[in-house]
């Protein structure tokens, strides 16, 4: 039994949010969430069409290098706005929904700038339990997965695969508060997250519910438990001075976009195969 | 103690005579990198038939472990008993002895109508409507199985030319409130779960996935579905089990032996 919303539309027939309509988007779709990367990763496209921006949903529609179809809708910040790009797309032909975006590292050490690839999300936000009860599993789907890990692979970057943790309240767990937000985050360091952000938990459980296929692929500027004496690494500002210079992390999102771009074509590769069961 | 513990979840084995974990009663010497677990104990002679030297190596409660050679590398064959209990021991214990690496084989029962009693399932990841893995860390945390062994469990079901399914499974400890001969309200109970989309019941795989990634290890799964819950139907036990268990092993077997050797 299909999983739908009503289409809710305005009197254009345009989707009520992101006002886009049938043929506006292509079958994957890459979501920032910020509203101005839209346009810097439709730059990355082969060729891009800008189709429409209302509220925080910029989207841009093309062809990769390859000629695969593709499109970036940005989300906004949380999970109430991934759940609305989520349920709109799907009603106007997305199947496959890959987040591209920022967090915060968990990792013990962590080089400045890597890529970091979910397979999973601890799920800390509220709404993915509007969704499915607390006992469901917010699961990236492994092909999405598999193909990121082999496009960041062409791009010689050694991607971490792991879990994501997702919360709503950013000044409840982030660096700049850590009275005891690093007690509130040692289980999960403790227990393998790699990463903690703001949309992958509603994004995998609305995706498994609405049956497309979601991954997200993000980067994390330093660790946000640095400064802590848990953490194992180098000081990244000594160690990789590079990383501190002006425009990396723009650079950094952007290889997250290309990866993301040269998955969309390799998804269509093991589609085609018939790899993906 | 607390201070030989690296963080929350670590824990130091229980060591008996020649330092054999206290449940499994083997030691690291007797168990190879990777290890396929089972929950039958008769199960473990049709798996350790298809190593070659497999040389008993030990049996303490539903704890049965063989070691052997199968497809070029040295593994294991292990049974687990019933339920999220044992296996958690297994998987920490596995640890405790050097075993990161671990594929169960064995049965579930479908939700989803579509889910053949007969075919063979794979569960990408699972409800944790069990015990045993709260007491680690809250419902937050996903049970899912890990992405390489998932992978090297689909491309050794694609190269063996077998049929397989994929899906969201839930893991439950009243196995007498969610079987074909459960209780009365096993629809009432199921019902809310197939709605969502999970296509599987089980005993086991929440306790397995969860407390493998927790503990930083690589676990994975392949079923064959005995009954569907929801047509009701069952699989043609008597002509058709063994053969499809034995398809479940060998595609278990191919994709250990991926992982082991880095594929």
């Amino acid at each position: 039994m299909l999983f739908r919303a009503k289409k809710f539309t305005n009197e254009k027939g345009e989707m009520f949010f992101t006002g886009l309509k049938q043929g506006d988007i292509a079958k994957t779709v890459l979501m920032p969430g910020d509203l101005a990367r839209s346009k810097i990763i439709s730059q990355c496209f082969k060729k891009a069409d800008f189709i429409k921006g209302q509220r925080t949903y910029y989207t841009y529609t093309g062809v990769t290098e390859n000629d695969t179809p593709i499109s970036v809708v940005s989300s906004g910040m949380g999970p109430l706005a991934v759940s609305t790009v989520a349920e709109e797309c799907v009603q106007i032909g997305c199947r496959n929904l890959i987040r591209v975006g920022t967090g915060a590292a968990l990792l013990r050490d962590y080089k400045p700038g890597s890529i970091i690839i979910a397979t999973g999300c601890v799920r800390g936000d509220g709404l993915s339990y509007e969704y499915a009860p607390k006992e469901f599993p917010a699961v990236a789907n492994p092909y999405v997965v598999e193909a990121l890990i082999r496009a960041a692979k062409e791009f010689n970057e050694e991607p971490i695969v792991g879990l994501y943790r997702a919360h709503d309240a950013y000044y409840r767990e982030t660096s700049t508060a850590m009275i005891d937000t690093f007690e509130r985050m040692k289980p999960w360091i403790d227990a393998g997250v790699k990463m903690v952000e703001n949309e992958s938990a509603t994004l995998f459980t609305i995706g498994h519910r609405l049956g497309i296929r979601c991954g997200s692929i993000c980067v994390s500027h330093t660790s946000m438990i640095e400064d802590t004496a848990y953490y194992q690494g180098p000081n990244s500002k000594v160690a990789y001075p590079e990383a501190f210079e002006e425009g990396f992390m723009e650079e950094r999102v952007l290889l997250c976009a290309k990866i993301a771009i040269r998955a969309t074509e390799i998804l269509q590769e093991m589609e085609e195969k018939g790899e993906i069961v | 103690m607390a201070k030989l513990l690296k963080n929350e979840f670590d824990s130091l084995p229980q060591y008996e005579k020649d330092f054999k974990v206290h449940h499994l009663g083997i030691n690291k010497d007797q168990i190879a990198s990777g290890v396929i677990l089972t929950s039958n104990l008769e199960r473990i002679e049709m798996i350790k038939d298809t190593f070659q030297k497999a040389k008993k190596q030990g049996f303490h409660r539903e704890y049965i472990t063989y070691t052997g050679v199968c497809n070029d590398v040295e593994m294991s064959c292990m049974t687990i008993g019933n339920g999220c209990m044992p296996t958690a021991i297994a998987v920490e214990e596995l640890r405790h002895i050097g075993c990161y690496k671990m594929i169960k084989v064995g049965t579930c029962y479908g939700i989803d109508p579509n889910l053949k009693p007969g075919s063979i399932y794979i569960p990408l990841a699972s409800c944790r409507c069990e015990g045993a893995t709260i007491e680690y860390v809250n419902h937050q945390y996903p049970a899912i199985c890990d992405h390489k062994t998932f992978m090297a469990i689909m491309a050794s079901a694609k190269e063996l030319n077998i049929k397989v399914t994929s899906g969201i499974c839930k893991t439950h400890d009243g196995l007498f409130l969610e079987s074909p001969f459960a209780h009365e309200g096993v629809e009432e109970r199921i019902k809310p779960w197939r709605e969502i989309g999970v296509s599987a019941i089980d005993n086991e795989v929440a306790a397995l996935y969860t407390i493998a990634s927790i503990l930083q290890l690589q676990a994975g799964a392949v079923y064959v579905v005995t009954d569907n819950l929801t047509t009701k139907e069952s699989m043609d036990f008597a002509n058709d089990y063994d053969a499809r268990m034995l398809e479940a092993i060998k595609i278990a077997e191919l994709a250990l032996a991926k992982i082991i050797k880095g594929e």
